[in-house]
């Protein structure tokens, strides 16, 4: 329960960070590391147990049972190491954050910073492999925004280092789910046990690569080890317990976290040694180039994790040992430093130690703990930095391999070693020695101090009594190797080959401090052609590039473009339908008439004519003309309403697209030879697939249960005997009350595109303007034939419609027909009108529409008194003179369709046929409003030649916004 | 829920529109029922989840014909929990498009109102062809919205939006008219495993599939949902975002799920189809400079996402594909609706034009932060949880390259909505900027994007936190859905039955 607990309060506490920076300020660092440690405590409490009787804590419930993630802890002699690097360290640095920051609001700087400890704790304490990937990728968050807090300066590094990061999370990731899918489960301490990673090498090593992967990302090993200069873009105290004390060591963490199931890969043992020692050497070589400290340090933080990282791939219980002991030596040594330099930068004002000079007078007790830090990195006795270098320089030499492995590993370790004990140097003296400029200066408060004076004596205590950590470290070998490690740390080994390596890196380093001047000038160049952050931006910007052209393939608001795709993916899919064979039954009888072959020819001459035409009126008129072949069609093959409606919507998109058309050029645009030859391919590609589908799937069965059902038993279920119109108002209500809400909606939405767009004006095409004056030009004149016949001919139109509704449940007829019918009265009224504005059609058409919609499913919902949505009732309405008429309610939803379908038609020819008002005379015209009250104003009689001019003269079109 | 209430969902909000289309000068009424519409259909969902609860299927034959007569309304925990998301997008993009001013357009109420009961009823029906005319339904209003919303492409990107559907449209159909041809019934629950069992059924059901692939924006069908949602307004690409695409991908898993069996003869071709989805997309979106255009990339990258689901199929890819959905859904609106409170309050959505917002806009800051490392996958949002359930479900089907590339989308994402967090909530503050004129209410002055803008963001980041942190509760549901598509005894069953 202890852990589970622990993580709450610590996610707790970062919430309520801000609250308590509120109220105290700054020294909310202060309660912030009191509740570290006694958090710390609470652990400590549980301590000995795992030390001393090698058991562990443990905890576990369910959290996605659904994809086997467990919301298991377990603590161990490992986790406990890292559990006190995130504490102890973690309330040193608060405590100093509290002097560093000014006065003033830091409530998301606390808020991350314990978070991000929270997140270290769960990331060492999980034993759900899952959960650990969680952790890690919070760490990783919590990192990038304490970076990105600093200012404009920190953004680019904060991105850079999350997109690295994230990245090798990803290889944490791939690792994580390949062990959970090869073993079966996500538990850590159970995958670490499972034989697998000795029984199937190829899994172990894809695993194992994975893992190193991301520890290599997070422990900025190379080539990834650019980040963490980067990184320093980030405040003093973030740098110092991030990048330098706990986040950098989830990697080491990870990779001694596995070692008992790779320690004994060769892969695993050549990629660590190889990569850690070759990042220890590069990034001494840098710090011993950087003049900014805190840069100096990040290198020097690479350099030593490839230290640790290399020791780990040694793999023999003394290499976890040495690991363990560094480790813990490298956080309080570094945090020190870091702190310390924060106290500089702050103190002084700089950080470059070209800058800098002796500063041993005015701040001797800074220069003091900076020193005794500086001596444990170089790894002077009698410090710990000195007991774990003599570990690590121990487990080089045992290097698993031939037998000269060993001492080369051990040579190139000493190398290492020599430039760190240089760097070390170079960072004190840089700071503190050398004769002393700014004498003013003075030491700050004894507070500001502290904690960086804490850490810094520990690693001088420890040095003297580091028997006190064999216990801990024991169990970190059991952890990590399996075996008990019979660790004896101290100052005194006796002679053995890791004291002359010793003795041999500090004299060498001695040599070089002394010649630093010759190695500053030496060390003065590139060492490498590019740097990673340089090679970084190359491939974040080739992704832009990259990703832009992407883009640019379909970035077009041409239709002809995006249309011509789904043609050719379906063209494309019915060759490989073909291809891969598709079986068809025989067709049951003969389908084909002689009469077909006319139609046909008729239809493909029209599709013909379509395609030459450059006319757009002649474009209309031929798709008319196949539109009506089409209805032919319907009739023949014995579908008298469905050819009706064909018919009937074809004499209506006539009239709306005619009134569309006027206000378009009168010819297609010109296109190039190449569009057009692509086009024609692609449309006769289509057309064959379609062609090849119909055939092949239409017409090869008998007829449909369904169909068989409509034809026995409409007339019994419904009392209609137009199987047709059954279908529509009956059966199958619900797609007709979707389609008249579809037809309904494209009024409405012409009403409202017209409404905001102002497309209206200036209708005439410049070619009209030839007639004016001529008896072509005058509407009135013009008109006159239409407007006599219109006259009677339209109102009669619309009384036939009504017989047309009314009798549709029994003869050809119904909603959608009668309303066409009904329609192309309006429309012969519309059009035999003088004028746009004398149109005699002033009904509240959105009210028809609205009303359409609303009958029809005001009937449906009278349907719940029998059953259900749409369920028809029936009466039997006795007639004079004997008889009944059997009423049914499909015949109210017919009505709702009818409403719709002439509401659409009067929107249409409305709207679609008049101009624009001028917008001076906007104001208290309502003629343009869709309920089509009448206008306000008194209709105006002009003289149509007039108006062209004054519709001419208009700039622009008037709503054109 | 008795069955027979399932057309409700659908009636309600076609009568209020209906109300709306004549009344919609009451600025009161016409808010109220457009929020309250929506409200009714999430607690609608939120009851139907609780109904299928465990597999239970429920079916109404609507107007009471005999099964195969009848177009049968179905509803299991897949549509449920689909009505429930919906509902939800549909309620937060209203309260958006009310307070930034897109509801004052004429008909606005009217057309979301038509468009969500299109939504609905394309979740649950159950026939083919009436699924042609519920997506007809939601796709009409669009086609005015889109032209009546939005800056100056938007008449040029309505009429590439209304050709392509139109086009798409005329396909679907066109197939279930195949399907009839071939199987001589549209009725889904009778169509089960016909096209694993016929290969002329199997071409025939693959058109209304290929139309749905492009109306879901798969590569290569994906450029006129690219270059047409940019252009309308951030609460209608919300909306959009949120409903179109993923109604086709409901279905193409239903159609996928009962029609075909699962069938996996095509399994490779269609995960290379996928990875090409997620690659153009996300590569398109990282070369994007504009908020919009980049979150709409991510859109297609995360359509090939989901779909990885059913093409993997099994328990694991399914139930990881509809949980991906979900939190895609979520995500996605989240994401364009904090973009949208900026660009709304501040004019632009270009890259860098606006910055420094997170100093100025905390709230939208967080909601966008939040979702946006849930798109990318990072712990501990929903995005994280659906990952790795994918390439879970990925690797456990020896799909290692598909694993492989959907961990390397994951990455590219998260660079491409950091583009959007670096240069617009991070840098300097433009301090003119905030004296700037709001762009929402011209001639007032802009003082700070209002709190009611940045809400329906910031509630869709809470819910994806939510559903990452109790993961199990989602994840559950969409095993329970996965199940029903596994599984189609009970949902044949019901329909069948009713």
């Amino acid at each position: 329960m202890v852990l589970p607990l622990v993580l709450s309060l610590l996610i707790l506490v970062a919430v309520a960070a801000p609250v308590l920076d509120r109220f105290v300020g700054r020294a909310a660092g202060w309660l912030l590391a009191v509740i570290f440690l006694a958090l710390g405590a609470v652990l400590a409490v549980e301590a000995p147990r795992i030390i001393t009787h090698d058991e562990e804590i443990e905890f576990s419930a369910p959290w996605m049972p659904a994809i086997d993630v467990l919301f298991d802890f377990r603590l161990d002699g490992t986790g406990l190491l890292f559990v006190i690097l995130v504490l102890g360290v973690g309330a040193l640095i608060m405590g100093y954050s509290a002097r560093y920051f000014s006065r003033g609001k830091h409530g998301d700087y606390y808020f991350l910073m314990a978070l991000f400890a929270a997140a270290m704790f769960g990331l060492v304490v999980a034993d759900d492999v899952v959960l650990l990937f969680v952790f890690w990728e919070l760490t990783t968050v919590c990192s990038f925004f304490l970076i990105g807090r600093t200012g404009h300066s920190a953004n680019q590094p904060a991105i850079r280092t999350l997109l690295l990061t994230v990245a090798g999370g990803l290889a944490l990731l791939g690792a994580v789910i390949t062990m959970i899918v090869h073993i079966g489960t996500s538990r850590l301490s159970v995958i670490l046990a499972d034989p697998a990673w000795q029984e199937d090498p190829a899994f172990a090593t894809t695993a194992g690569v994975l893992v190193i992967v991301a520890a290599f990302t997070k422990s900025a090993q190379f080539p990834f080890h650019y980040w963490l200069p980067d990184a320093m873009a980030a405040s003093t105290p973030v740098s110092a317990y991030l990048h330098a004390a706990a986040m950098v060591k989830a990697g080491i963490y990870l990779l001694m976290r596995f070692s008992p199931a790779l320690a004994d890969n060769v892969t695993w043992n050549v990629l660590l040694i190889g990569v850690g020692l070759l990042t220890a050497i590069m990034a001494a070589l840098f710090a011993l180039q950087r003049h900014d400290l805190k840069e100096l340090l990040a290198y020097s933080t690479v350099s030593q994790l490839g230290f640790l990282v290399a020791v780990i791939g040694i793999g023999t219980p003394g290499a976890l040992a040495a690991a363990g002991v560094h480790t813990l030596a490298h956080a309080l040594f570094k945090a020190t430093l870091f702190m310390l330099v924060g106290v500089i930068d702050r103190e002084v004002g700089s950080r470059d130690i070209r800058r800098l000079t002796g500063l041993r007078r005015v701040m001797p007790i800074t220069a003091g703990l900076a020193a005794l830090s500086a001596l444990s990195m170089a790894g002077v006795p009698p410090l710990l930095g000195f007991i774990s270098k003599e570990k690590l320089f121990a487990s080089y030499l045992e290097a698993p391999g031939p037998a000269m492995v060993g001492p080369l590993v051990g040579a190139v370790a000493v190398v290492g070693a020599i430039l760190t004990f240089a760097y070390s140097f170079r960072i004190v003296y840089g700071a503190f020695g050398g004769p002393t400029t700014q004498t003013r200066l003075r030491e700050p408060s004894l507070v500001f101090l502290l904690p960086a004076a804490v850490s810094s004596i520990a690693g001088l205590v420890l040095g003297f009594f580091a028997g006190w950590l064999d216990p801990l470290i024991d169990r970190v070998v059991l952890d990590t190797r399996g075996t008990p490690g019979e660790i004896h740390l101290g100052l005194w080994h006796g002679v053995a080959p890791e004291l002359y390596m010793s003795v041999v890196t500090i004299a060498v380093g001695v040599v070089l401090f002394l010649r630093r001047e010759f190695i500053d000038r030496l060390l003065d160049r590139r060492l490498f052609p590019v740097t990673g952050v340089q090679v970084f931006e190359r491939c974040h910007a080739a992704a832009i590039t990259f990703g832009a052209r992407v883009a640019e393939l379909t970035r077009t608001f041409s239709p002809a473009r995006h249309l011509a795709v789904p043609f050719v993916v379906l063209t494309a899919f019915g060759m490989g339908a073909l291809l891969t064979g598709v079986r068809v039954p025989a067709f049951p009888e003969p389908v084909t008439r002689p009469i077909d072959w006319l139609l046909m020819a008729l239809i493909a001459g029209g599709t013909v004519g379509i395609v030459l035409t450059r006319s757009r009126l002649a474009g209309l008129a031929l798709l008319g003309v196949i539109g009506f072949v089409i209805s032919l069609f319907f009739f023949i093959l014995g579908a008298p309403d469905v050819g009706l409606t064909q018919l009937l919507v074809e004499v209506l998109t006539v009239v709306v697209a005619v009134l569309v058309l006027r206000r378009l050029p009168r010819s297609f645009h010109p296109t190039g030879a190449l569009r057009k030859s692509v086009a024609a391919g692609v449309a006769l590609l289509a057309g064959g697939a379609a062609a090849v589908g119909t055939f092949a799937f239409t017409g090869r069965r008998e007829i449909s249960g369904a169909g068989e059902y409509f034809l026995q038993e409409a007339e019994e279920e419904t009392g209609g005997t137009n199987v047709v119109n059954t279908i529509l108002v009956d059966f199958r209500a619900l797609d007709t009350l979707g389609e008249l809400t579809v037809l309904g909606l494209a009024g409405v939405v012409i009403l409202a595109v017209l409404e905001v767009n102002g497309l209206m004006g200036g209708d005439r095409s410049p070619q009209a303007a030839r007639y004016i004056g001529t008896p072509i030009g005058s509407p009135t004149g013009n008109t006159i034939l239409a407007r006599t016949v219109g006259r009677w001919l339209a109102p009669l139109l619309v009384l036939l419609s009504l017989y047309l509704l009314v009798r549709g449940h029994g003869e050809p007829g119904g909603g959608f027909i009668a309303a066409l019918v009904g329609g192309a009265g309006f429309a012969l009224a519309y059009l035999s009108a003088s004028s746009a504005q004398a149109a005699p059609i002033r009904w509240p058409y959105v009210g028809l529409i609205a009303g359409g919609v609303g009958v029809a499913t005001l009937v449906g919902v009278l349907g719940f008194g029998d059953g259900g949505f749409l369920r028809p009732l029936h009466a039997d309405i006795p007639l004079f003179g004997g008889g009944y008429y059997h009423f049914s309610t499909a015949l109210l939803f017919d009505i709702g369709v009818y409403l719709a379908v002439i509401g659409v038609t009067v929107t249409a020819l409305n709207r679609l046929g008049v101009e624009d008002v001028p917008p001076g005379r906007e104001a208290g015209d309502r003629r343009s409003d869709p309920d089509g009250s009448v206008a306000a104003e008194p209709d105006e009689v002009r003289e149509p030649d007039s108006r062209y001019e004054t519709t001419e003269s208009l700039p622009g079109s008037g709503g054109r916004r | 829920m008795s069955p027979a209430l399932l057309p409700l969902v659908v009636i309600v909000p076609l009568l209020s529109a209906a109300l709306l289309a004549v009344a919609r000068h009451v600025e009161v009424l016409r808010r109220a029922v457009l929020l309250g519409v929506s409200a009714f259909a999430l607690a609608f969902g939120t009851v139907l989840c609780f109904t299928s609860w465990d597999g239970v299927v429920i079916a109404h034959a609507v107007g009471l014909w005999p099964s195969g007569i009848a177009i049968p309304f179905v509803a299991d925990m897949f549509s449920a929990l689909m009505i429930t998301v919906t509902a939800l997008l549909t309620l937060l993009c209203s309260m958006f498009a009310i307070v930034s001013g897109d509801d004052r357009r004429p008909y606005f109420s009217a057309l979301v109102l038509m468009l969500s009961a299109g939504v609905y009823g394309a979740l649950l029906t159950g026939d083919l062809f009436n699924l042609f005319v519920f997506i007809e339904v939601m796709l009409l209003p669009s086609y005015g919205l889109i032209a009546v919303l939005g800056g100056r492409d938007r008449l040029p990107a309505g009429r590439l939006y209304v050709a392509m559907n139109l086009l798409t449209s005329t396909i679907f159909v066109a197939g279930v008219g195949l399907v009839y041809g071939t199987a001589g019934t549209v009725n889904i629950a009778e169509l089960a495993g016909a096209a694993a069992e016929s290969s002329a059924v199997a071409a025939a059901a693959s058109v209304p599939l290929i139309a749905l692939s492009v109306k879901a924006a798969v590569v290569p069908v994906h450029g006129w949902l690219t270059s047409t949602y940019p252009a309308t307004s951030p609460a209608l690409t919300a909306l959009f975002s949120g409903l179109h695409t993923k109604v086709a991908v409901y279905a193409i898993y239903r159609i996928y799920a009962v029609v075909f069996d699962g069938g996996t003869a095509y399994t490779g071709l269609i995960l290379l189809v996928l990875s090409l989805t997620m690659l153009v997309g996300v590569f398109g979106a990282v070369g994007q400079e504009s908020m919009r255009s980049i979150l709409v990339f991510n859109m297609v990258s995360g359509i090939g996402y989901i779909l990885l689901g059913v093409a993997l199929f099994g328990p694991l890819g399914l139930m990881a594909g509809i949980f991906y959905l979900v939190h895609h859904m979520i995500v996605k609106a989240s994401l364009l609706l904090s973009t949208g409170a900026i660009e709304v309050s501040y004019g632009t959505d270009r890259l860098g034009s606006v910055s420094g917002i997170a100093r100025t806009e905390p709230l939208i800051a967080a909601a966008f932060m939040g979702s946006a490392l849930s798109l990318a996958g990072i712990p501990p949002f929903s995005g994280f949880v659906g990952k790795v359930a994918i390439v879970k479900a990925a690797v456990d089907e020896q799909q290692i390259a598909i694993a492989v590339v959907a961990v390397v989308v994951s990455l590219f994402s998260l660079m491409s909505v950091l583009k959007i967090w670096r240069g617009v909530f991070w840098g300097r503050a433009h301090e003119d900027e905030v004296h700037a004129v709001s762009a929402r209410r011209p001639g007032a002055l802009l003082t700070h994007a209002p709190r009611t803008l940045a809400l329906p963001g910031l509630v869709l980041t809470v819910v994806t936190l939510g559903i990452g942190l109790g993961g199990q509760g989602m994840l559950v549901l969409s095993e329970q859905a996965a199940a029903g598509l596994l599984d189609v005894s009970g949902y044949i069953e019901a329909v069948i039955g009713s």
